[in-house]
């Protein structure tokens, strides 16, 4: 189905929620800015992955996360949206750009390049959030409170999900 | 017939995205209502112990804190108790029901999650059905009110806090004992609104605030808070009063679970027609 492997993919998915568990649950910036470092692993799924497998995924992340932050459906709600669009934000932002599409094997910062990578990255995490904060808040009363948390939040994910990127980045196979 | 096929099925990907997403938006409604959904949150023995683990090394960082709070609430016992078995010995004179001298029943339980910066916010303790935990409970800290317990599993029980906006405390100010209620507004963890006062009766800043005798899960004259602003709206008929929880969520790490011996009955009553 695709060519990571699943054995890497399976170890990857218990790492990011051991540490959105046990660390990023916890980091919480001026009461704003939370820490959503396990769509990191959402946004690294091969590029080729088959999209039911994507929405698949998604759901199963969504339901684990939900169970430890008491939220159930919150988080599945907004995987689900980020797997759904995930395919066409990648083959967009591929084609405007000046990287080979046949060679891309999986969704990096050392195939598509950090501005590339980040340019993604950011535009997930952004629709992700928002879902999030928006169905918590619940109402359109809090819309300016819930919108400075979602782009605070945003930031501070994104800072997480590209550490994430450089700290595991393994030598390009050939 | 075969393109229509062949349309469908190149929209597979789209249609159990609409179908999972339907699942996920019916979670988030029926949540809080339906019994079955109670094995994906907090209380659920594996998410609830590997909180546990999680917790345990955070709460070294508040030992401290912890100590001199439980030092002072011991210093405070102590003093009441003095009163108190004064008062008592006319009293259980008096009172010939043993269960209404024994109305409430206090457990000591450890905190093992919490949340406190979201719109609706739960924590998780490790006392549950096994030593007597059930739904419908009150919970306190030492400072004041906390919340109560919705669900109880085997170890652990799930308790809403104040901080939460489906959460009806009945509350009484001390000085005149006019009750209104206690709701949250979703923003700041360490204020509460309370609902319900006409302004004709008299508010001041630093008034207490403490749980009526209309609600069945605290006893009466737990306290709340503390009236930390009062506003009063031109053609409001009700104060704006904002009251400082005594609470700290933020560092809260033992709870007390209230157990009322006489919630049945009150209930039971109230029900009847």
């Amino acid at each position: 189905m695709n060519q990571q492997g699943i054995f890497p993919q399976l170890l990857g998915f218990i790492g990011y929620i051991v540490f959105q568990v046990f660390f990023a649950r916890k980091m919480i910036l001026f009461e704003t800015a939370f820490c959503f470092t396990y769509v990191g692993f959402l946004l690294g799924l091969p590029y080729r992955a088959n999209r039911i497998y994507l929405l698949l995924i998604a759901f199963l992340t969504g339901l684990i996360i939900d169970a430890f932050y008491d939220t159930l459906g919150i988080h599945i709600a907004a995987c689900l949206l980020l797997a759904y669009v995930r395919p066409f934000v990648v083959n967009t932002l591929v084609v405007r750009s000046n990287v080979n599409r046949d060679l891309i094997t999986e969704v990096s910062v050392r195939e598509l390049g950090s501005s590339l990578f980040a340019t993604y990255a950011t535009l997930l995490i952004f629709i992700h959030h928002s879902i999030i904060f928006f169905i918590e808040a619940g109402t359109i009363q809090l819309l300016a409170f819930s919108l400075k948390r979602v782009i605070f939040s945003t930031i501070f994910t994104l800072i997480t999900v590209i550490i994430v990127q450089y700290l595991f980045l393994t030598p390009k196979r050939r | 017939m075969r393109t229509l096929f062949s349309f469908l099925f190149r929209l597979r990907a789209t249609f159990l995205f609409l179908l999972l997403e339907f699942i996920a938006f019916w979670l988030i409604v029926q949540h809080n209502h339906y019994q079955g959904l109670r094995y994906f949150n907090s209380a659920n023995y594996l998410v609830a112990s590997t909180l546990e683990v999680s917790n345990k090394l955070e709460a070294y960082f508040y030992l401290k804190e912890v100590n001199k709070r439980l030092a002072e609430e011991n210093r405070r016992l102590h003093q009441a108790l003095v009163v108190a078995k004064r008062k008592n010995r006319e009293e259980v004179r008096r009172v010939k029901d043993p269960i209404l001298v024994k109305k409430y029943k206090f457990m000591l339980a450890e905190v093992v999650n919490k949340t406190t910066l979201k719109a609706n916010n739960y924590i998780t303790v490790e006392k549950g059905r096994k030593q007597g935990v059930f739904p419908g409970m009150g919970v306190i800290s030492p400072e004041g009110v906390v919340g109560k317990v919705t669900e109880s599993s085997t170890h652990y029980a799930r308790v809403m806090s104040v901080l939460h906006r489906d959460i009806r405390i009945s509350a009484q100010l001390k000085s005149n004992g006019y009750v209104g209620y206690i709701d949250w507004n979703g923003k700041d963890a360490r204020f509460v609104k309370m609902k319900d006062v006409p302004t004709p009766v008299a508010v001041k800043k630093g008034d207490s605030i403490i749980a009526s005798g209309y609600n069945a899960f605290f006893p009466q004259g737990t306290t709340i808070g503390t009236v930390a602003k009062v506003e009063k709206l031109p053609d409001a008929t009700f104060h704006d009063i904002t009251v400082k929880l005594a609470t700290d969520f933020n560092s809260l790490t033992y709870v007390y679970i209230i157990g009322n011996n006489l919630k049945q009955e009150k209930d039971s009553l109230e029900s009847k027609k």
